[in-house]
């Protein structure tokens, strides 16, 4: 399922002393099952940007179209969207309400056309999914849990609708390194089953290890939308913008520097692991 | 509770007097049929106790106004005088009623904290503020049938807003165990 | 609800910026009390010349002066309609089920808009040309008699900056809860009166839940930096100057004037 956004703009509070331009007659297309990375500086317009493909909020000017129809027409079905698209906050352990996790995690499929017993099941799957037992969590109340734990049952209660679209603003920024990991990790089995994900970041190692594109945002403009490797190879063009490049990425340069061969386009750890075996190897054989 | 948590509580409150009618202004008339800013108020006078009930009532509308514009300057009395009526009488219930049983004990004071706060703003409106304009009739169906979605909304949102902090263990349980 | 801007303070260097925030608010009263003994043309003429002239040397636009007044229009409209329609004095122009408009019920439904009109502008200027803290010093300074009838004045002020600290941030904070749930399909848009009711659990309660934790942390903070309350030392006030003193006299002396001489 596409995602495309034709000369997209949005201005704050427009028609007043206030007005400010978010984002500027940006144009781009998300394929079904890519791994988009969004990247930029504080109040560059990412979140505006996501916010306009969940359809939280209506461009200014030009079109957002899912699966080629456009999300802000008037007969178009809102329920559809919401069941397409799923939107994860920073903080999403701060949407919990209900009294019981249960209850909480099928609050996003209330309008679901699908049968209680449907229901149940994926709530059952979606805790299954980010790591509870279901028969030991449901009954609980999600407000008295860890802060660790009502995060993951915010992400259930996202990922019950199944979502074919998966939106993450700042997922991980104040996740520990393991909880990082774990959580990328789902994340990345997703988009391995066929979700598509659109992840806002500042940690360029994520980008790197999971992204296979990056869009850089700058001022409201779309100023970069290439894949990954690429992105990361430009490293004087990206500090223009105020971001960095994975940590292997860095090492690997560091290390071309001083003269040893590596490959131009290492972004993950594995690869860099690979190519200094590869070198070790290499020497070994001279 | 230590009396700087019920005091912060309380900060956090009359900024919710502001934040909430913001929250609701997307429903057309929701000022008068949801009656936003009194839940804030009702849950200070409910956790912290009638004196900071009370500071709540009125240092809350006065804030909005400020900020917003909303309460108007016309209305700003009127209101605070309900609003503080509500946040003193909501922790006099609280102090003076023990149930063995919390939901017992928030609705009794709610109910009782509603109905003065009522009975008080249209004998201050009669009296003070539009003398000559107020009847039972009017009075009856400003503060009880126009605002009727608001007082079913508040009986069901206000316990249950009381027992999720609870749970969050952000407010001690009134019986533990 | 981004279209409020919060905090309607605009830095600058006026001669208005530089007075004394208890100055400010004590002529503001002086000039609400004129305002309501305001009822003659030339009543209204000086009250005119002195809003403009405020205007002017706050260095406002009128453009931002009238802003807040525009966004009330409807609400003018209603109130001075309530007056023209419903008022039971003055002689009925003509008298039709429940309306019975007459022009004394115009004049005061003009005269109550045209005070509110003055009202917000001069609220306005104090409110652009003093930060939110210092009208709150300045709210707790006037306060300080209430401390002598026992009246807690230096707890009610902290409670109130740390309130006005906490607005921008629950706001934030609300409009990001209202988006993720209706990402998750709640629906505030809703024209069904069932489904707004339904959508206000899931805003509403969040909304407290993050606003007690905010305040659990803070007020932790500050016990484990040793406030215990009650022994805050009232913030000092530097003492005021000529221009202050000027300030208030002149508005007083306006307010005289409105009220025995016109």
């Amino acid at each position: 399922m596409p995602i495309t956004l034709e000369r997209v703009s949005y201005t704050y509070a427009a028609g007043t002393a206030f007005e400010t331009a978010a984002l500027d007659s940006v144009s781009l297309s998300i394929a079904g099952g890519e791994f988009v990375g969004l990247v930029g500086h504080t109040g560059c317009g990412k979140s505006t940007l996501v916010q306009l493909m969940a359809g939280l909020l209506r461009p200014t000017s030009g079109k957002v179209l899912l699966d080629g129809k456009d999300i802000n027409l008037k007969g178009y079905r809102r329920e559809e969207l919401r069941e397409k698209v799923g939107l994860l906050f920073q903080f999403p352990e701060c949407q919990l309400f209900e009294t019981t996790v249960e209850r909480d995690v099928a609050f996003g499929l209330k309008h679901l056309p699908l049968s209680a017993e449907e229901k149940a099941e994926r709530v059952r799957w979606a805790l299954e999914r980010t790591g509870f037992s279901f028969e030991q969590i449901r009954h609980q109340s999600p407000l008295g849990l860890s802060g660790g734990e009502r995060r993951r049952i915010a992400i259930a209660g996202v990922l019950a609708t199944r979502p074919q679209i998966l939106i993450l603003d700042e997922p991980v920024a104040s996740l520990d390194p393991m909880g990082r990991r774990d959580f990328m990790e789902l994340i990345s089995r997703l988009n391995r089953e066929g979700t598509t994900i659109v992840i806002i970041s500042h940690n360029a190692d994520i980008l790197g290890e999971y992204a296979h594109r990056v869009l850089v945002l700058e001022q409201g403009k779309l100023c970069i939308d290439a894949p990954v490797k690429e992105v990361f190879q430009d490293t004087e063009r990206l500090k223009t913008y105020h971001l960095a490049v994975s940590q292997p990425r860095h090492i690997a340069r560091l290390l071309q520097q001083k003269g040893l061969p590596f490959p131009q386009d290492i972004v993950r750890y594995g690869d860099l692991l690979t190519g200094i075996k590869a070198l070790v190897e290499g020497g070994r054989e001279r | 509770m230590t009396e700087v948590k019920k005091a912060i509580i309380t900060a956090v409150c009359m900024a919710l007097c502001v934040v909430l009618p913001l929250a609701f202004h997307a429903v057309p008339n929701a000022g008068s049929i949801y009656l936003p800013m009194h839940i804030p108020v009702l849950l200070c006078g409910l956790i912290c106790g009638w004196g900071y009930g009370l500071a709540c009532g009125i240092v809350g509308p006065l804030l909005s106004s400020l900020f917003t514009g909303m309460p108007p300057a016309a209305v700003l009395p009127a209101m605070v005088i309900e609003l503080a009526v509500y946040g003193v009488i909501a922790g006099l219930g609280m102090l003076l009623i023990r149930t063995k049983k919390v939901s017992a004990d928030l609705y009794i004071s709610l109910v009782l904290a509603m109905l003065t706060g009522r009975v008080v703003a249209g004998a201050t409106r009669a009296l003070i503020f539009a003398v000559g304009e107020t009847t039972m009739a009017t009075w009856a169906t400003s503060y009880f049938i126009t605002s009727l979605p608001g007082i079913v909304i508040q009986l069901i949102l206000i316990p249950a807003i009381v027992i999720a902090l609870e749970r969050a263990r952000l407010i001690p349980r009134r019986y533990p165990g | 609800m981004n279209r409020l801007p919060i905090g309607v303070y605009i830095p600058g260097a006026s001669l208005l910026h530089r007075l004394d925030a208890r100055a400010k608010l004590l002529s503001l009263i002086a000039l609400v009390v004129a305002l309501i003994y305001t009822g003659t043309a030339a009543g209204y003429g000086i009250m005119a010349a002195l809003t403009a002239f405020l205007v002017f040397f706050a260095g406002l636009d009128l453009r931002t002066a009238f802003a807040s007044v525009r966004r009330v229009v409807p609400f003018f409209l209603v109130i001075f309609l309530m007056n023209a329609l419903f008022y039971d004095g003055g002689e009925a122009l003509w008298s039709w089920w429940i309306f019975r408009p007459s022009t004394a019920g115009a004049i005061i439904g003009a005269n109550v808009v045209l005070k509110l009109i003055f009202l917000m502008i001069l609220f306005n200027i104090l409110m652009s040309t003093t930060p939110p803290m210092k009208v709150t010093a300045a709210l707790a300074a006037l306060l300080q008699p209430l401390g002598y009838i026992g009246i807690p004045v230096n707890e009610l002020a902290l409670m109130i900056s740390v309130a006005i600290q906490f607005i921008p941030t629950l706001m934030e904070e609300t409009e990001t809860i209202r988006k993720a749930q209706t990402a998750r399909g709640a629906k505030f848009d809703s024209p069904r009166l069932r489904d707004k009711a339904q959508s206000i659990m899931p805003l509403v309660i969040p909304i407290f839940i993050s606003a007690f934790r905010r305040a659990d942390e803070l007020a932790t903070a500050m016990e484990a930096r040793g406030y215990r309350g009650g022994k805050r030392r009232a913030a000092r006030n530097t003492p005021l100057q000529g221009c202050d003193f000027a300030a208030m006299l002149v508005t007083t002396a306006i307010c005289l004037v409105q009220i025995f001489a016109l």
